[in-house]
């Protein structure tokens, strides 16, 4: 394959590329890790000493000194107790438990019509991939537009009833959320559409026609080859989705302000108003937990996928 | 037979149809905003337009030059600021990430090296910004990187950065290894093979991953909300901030924000379809 | 019944014409082999028996009726893939219950039909097994099993055995023809490799380029090639093909082979191929087993040539000789030597040889 060797310590020494690497490759992920250690390490401390006292800029004092307000747990204690904190988990758990069953619905129904070719497929991808790519905020705003109380939405109900539509969206409390959800399916199926389709085309196309073959229709094709082979990935689509939803931050701001009221109010927009409102050692330990709570969904996730990958471990033709 | 295959292809098409209705009706109304005159931003649902009468470039000058005759009260900034800094932050975050994520990428890729280092990287996506962002702008007070290009662009940089880490290091394993075997056997170093050999292999990838990430950190609006104050504010947060007491929500100004703001990220978007499943999931699926 | 008929069969993708114009007819329990190199249409043309692709002229018939617009789950055909294309993501059992799952049977009597099949096919210890990790040989009678659980009258099979190792096809090939006998039905097999059509099948049909070249039993093909590339397509080595001029003089008829000498010919079978030549330009076909070798004598019978190589490969002994312009290849007994530059007399033995037409490359009618 190589060059003729003259020594055997020769070719082992040539042809090994990661021994001949192992400095370099040190040196090469050196920016990467000392990233990571200025963005995790430094500022977790300053976050874990923060959250341990009663410290705001509005004290006056810079953040070192925020011994001087230490209260121990107490910020951990109020969190837990106190409802402030579990109503907007609560919003936003809603909020994923709608949008994300209803994205992947419709995305696999989308990924279903593209996996034949048809005249016009590569133009109707690209556009049904629109709306992720916009940006966030701007989408947020686009919907801000659209649900108001003289625009297009109310109009378009207003010609399909006939009556005259005039609802104020974003000044009801629920109607709020609604116009929220619809906001994130826009812009967010596109992601499931996306992942859903790779996944149904990687499954082996061999093994459809076989099954064609022994007589099975369409319906019995998808749920017994189709779907099962699409563990891994539909596993993938939804805790990708999760994680997402869970920082769902742009397009709430956007739109609503969290409102009306706290209507809409979700985590990360309940964590933006302790920021506004100074009460940032709260808010410390506020983002300590939920970071320590989204590691151990993060893990429980990792290893359901790991659990998937290995029932399907058997492919090794595929 | 046929008539059923000629009904399945109809009724494909037509929820395809109204798919695409859904999905462009929000940009249309966008865009058909940004071309209203002032007079046709607010008017009582009965009269609703879908196209502007009288369409106009207005906004567009408004937001640029910071006054036109339609708009009594002026802009004390015009857009431009903004655009440039959306411009100048995004791409040095990109440079960042990119540089940053390819070295660590080969390095695990060739040299298994770093350990966890995929999976720590990793970790960075994993939390909501909000959460985390009171020591970072602390931290970045205390550097003096608040409102300042150097300053967004660094933590624009990192909050990419794993996107970048595993698109390339997904790139690096499909290059086989044989060609750069060939060239240490030759005599090179391992970092001129890295220089010269792998990477004009992998000038593809790296210009998806570097439109990938660009996409990205140009749509950013939280972060950019919280660590810039005046000097360089971005186009998102900029169109969040336009506001004035006298004509309220410009909404033809904003409008007109939100397209520039918004054609880079699908026109790149589009370029690199095909990488997309790649990169939003990690490599963990392919196209 | 189920025979299958094949009218103007014909398939084209774009400009290129993979089956053109076939005519076949396969018998009610026959088992026919297409055979043929890469890209002659016989897959193809089995898939459109199938119905998984759809023909672009000419109609299939199943027992005389035209199914062309039966769509292929609803044929009842039985299919075997080249690399099985079993269900990794299910169990051994799974995989053949799914044809009678598909059809809604009550669970025991599925259950009956599965452990008969697997017994049939030796794949009863292996039921819970998933399927991904049998071995080769196994995958292999998984997926005759997964077709035949269902009775298909039809069954097809697309170079099932190209994948297993060489020992094991030998041993399937028995395998396969006596489970076709046991399950009564009609076989159409597609294969690349002569050996195994002329072993196993009643007919075989030689394609190429799309068009069929030659039908009939293996004997038939074998020894009645009707043209030249059906000639050089079976039996290896290959037929010997000579170039050669049809000569008469003083009432007998001679082929010429210019510089390595003049056949005179006595064989009848040879004289009525003579009767319906066109022109004078031959080709003198003779198999290799069919050469006889002797020693230079005055008498000159056949034709001289001098060895080349000589290859001893156990059971036989291949000699290779040439003169001027012709080549030929002789099968010996596996004791026969001789030395390279000898000269040898080349001829046929009593009751060989047959006759091509060198511009049409076809075989003379034999009256």
């Amino acid at each position: 394959m190589s060059a003729p060797a003259t020594t055997a310590q020769d070719t082992a020494g040539a042809v090994d590329l990661a021994a001949r690497g192992r400095k370099l490759g040190l040196l090469m992920t050196l920016p990467a890790q000392l990233l990571l250690v200025f963005i995790f390490a430094f500022p977790a401390l300053m976050q874990i000493y923060i959250s341990l006292t009663w410290w705001t800029p509005g004290d006056g004092t810079i953040w070192i000194y925020a011994y001087e307000s230490f209260v121990w747990f107490d910020n951990y204690v109020e969190l837990v107790t106190s409802e402030r904190l579990w109503e907007p988990i609560g919003r936003t758990m809603l909020i994923l438990i709608v949008v994300v069953p209803v994205e992947f619905v419709i995305g696999l129904g989308l990924a279903v019509l593209f996996v034949d070719s048809f005249p016009g497929k590569r133009v109707f991808y690209s556009i049904l991939l629109t709306p992720m790519m916009v940006v966030p905020a701007v989408a947020g705003y686009m919907f801000f537009m659209l649900f108001q109380s003289n625009g297009p939405i109310n109009h378009i109900l207003s010609m399909l009833t006939g009556l005259d539509i005039n609802i104020v969206w974003l000044g009801d409390t629920t109607l709020a959320m609604v116009a929220v959800m619809i906001a994130d399916i826009w812009q967010w199926t596109p992601l499931m559409f996306l992942i859903l389709l790779a996944g149904i085309l990687g499954v082996p196309e061999d093994q459809l026609k076989a099954a064609t073959l022994l007589g099975a229709n369409w319906g019995q094709k998808f749920w017994r080859i189709v779907l099962p082979r699409m563990r891994t990935v539909i596993i993938i689509a939804i805790v990708i989705r999760a994680v997402e939803a869970f920082k769902l931050f742009d397009v709430m701001y956007v739109m609503t302000k969290g409102g009306p009221g706290v209507a809409t109010e979700t985590i990360s927009i309940y964590i933006y108003k302790l920021f506004k409102q100074l009460e940032w050692s709260y808010l410390a330990a506020v983002g300590l937990s939920i970071l320590i709570a989204l590691s151990i969904i993060a893990v429980i996730g990792m290893t359901l996928m790991a659990k998937a990958k290995q029932k399907q471990v058997g492919d090794v033709v595929d | 037979m046929t008539n059923n295959r000629a009904l399945n292809e109809i009724g494909r098409y037509a929820l395809i149809l109204l798919a695409v209705v859904v999905a462009m009706v929000p940009i249309a109304w966008m865009a058909s905003m940004a071309f209203k005159p002032v007079e046709e931003w607010t008017i009582s649902a009965g009269e609703l337009t879908w196209w502007p009468r009288n369409p106009t470039f207005g906004n567009f000058e408004y937001i640029f030059t910071g006054q036109t005759e339609a708009v009594i009260i002026s802009l004390d900034r015009t857009a431009v600021g903004p655009v440039i800094a959306s411009l100048v932050t995004a791409l040095f975050g990109t440079v960042i990430a990119v540089t940053v994520g390819t070295l660590g990428a080969y390095a695990v890729s060739r040299f298994k090296v770093g350990g966890n280092l995929p999976l720590s990287v990793l970790q960075l996506r994993l939390f909501p910004p909000m959460a985390v962002m009171i020591p970072v702008m602390i931290m970045w007070t205390y550097l003096g990187m608040m409102d300042t290009w150097w300053g967004l662009s660094l933590i624009y940089g990192i909050i990419t950065l794993p996107f970048a880490f595993w698109l390339m290091m997904t790139f690096f394993d499909e290059v086989p290894r044989e060609i750069e075997e060939a060239a240490l056997v030759e005599g090179c170093s391992p970092w001129r093979v890295f220089f010269h050999v792998t990477l004009p292999m992998v000038k593809a990838p790296l210009a998806t991953t570097c439109l990938f990430v660009f996409i990205l950190n140009w749509s950013d609006f939280l972060i950019a909300l919280l660590l810039t104050t005046k000097d360089w504010v971005t186009i998102p947060v900029f169109m969040n901030e336009l506001f004035t007491a006298m004509t309220g929500p410009m909404y033809g100004a904003k409008a007109a924000l939100g397209l520039i703001a918004a054609i880079p990220p699908v026109v790149f978007g589009i370029i690199i379809q095909k990488h997309l499943v790649r990169g939003l999931t990690f490599g963990a699926l392919k196209q | 019944m189920s025979s299958i008929e094949l009218v103007n069969l014909t398939k084209r993708f774009g400009d290129l014409v993979a089956v053109n114009e076939l005519n076949l007819e396969i018998k009610d329990k026959e088992f026919v082999a297409l055979l043929g190199p890469s890209g002659c249409g016989k897959t193809t043309t089995m898939n459109m028996i199938a119905g998984i692709e759809a023909p672009n002229g000419g109609e299939v018939r199943f027992d005389g009726k035209n199914v062309n617009a039966v769509p292929p789950r609803k044929r009842g055909v039985g299919f075997v893939f080249q690399n099985y294309a079993i269900f990794t993501h299910m169990t051994t059992y799974k995989n053949l219950s799914f044809a009678l799952e598909i059809r809604k049977l009550p669970q025991d009597e599925i259950d009956r039909r599965v452990h008969e099949i697997a017994k049939l096919l030796d794949l009863e210890d292996r039921l819970s097994v998933p399927a991904a990790r049998l071995g080769v040989n196994e995958m292999q009678r998984l997926g005759i099993g997964r077709s035949a659980i269902a009775n298909p009258q039809i069954f097809l099979l697309d170079e099932p055995l190209s994948n297993l190792d060489a020992a094991f096809r030998a041993v399937m090939r028995t395998e396969l023809k006596h489970l076709q006998h046991q399950l009564g039905q009609t076989m159409v097999y597609v294969t690349h490799d002569q050996l195994e059509a002329m072993t196993m099948a009643d007919r075989i049909a030689v394609m190429d380029m799309g068009v069929l070249q030659q039908y009939g039993t293996p004997l038939e093909v074998y020894n009645r090639p009707r043209n030249l590339f059906v000639a050089r397509f079976m039996g290896s080595p290959s037929m010997n093909l000579l170039y050669c001029r049809l000569t008469e003089s003083d009432g007998r008829r001679a082929l010429d082979f210019d510089e390595s000498g003049r056949v005179e010919l006595h064989d009848e079978a040879l004289l009525k191929q003579c009767a319906s030549a066109r022109n004078a330009d031959l080709y003198f076909g003779m198999r290799p087993e069919d050469v006889e070798l002797s020693p230079v004598t005055d008498k000159h019978g056949g034709l001289a040539m001098t060895v080349t190589f000589v290859e001893h490969i156990g059971a036989r002994t291949i000699v290779h000789l040439r003169s001027a312009n012709h080549e030929v290849k002789a099968i010996e007994r596996n004791d026969f030597d001789v030395d390279i530059g000898a000269p040898m007399d080349v001829s046929p033995k009593p009751g060989a040889g047959w006759l091509f037409d060198a511009a049409t490359e076809t075989a003379l009618e034999a009256g």
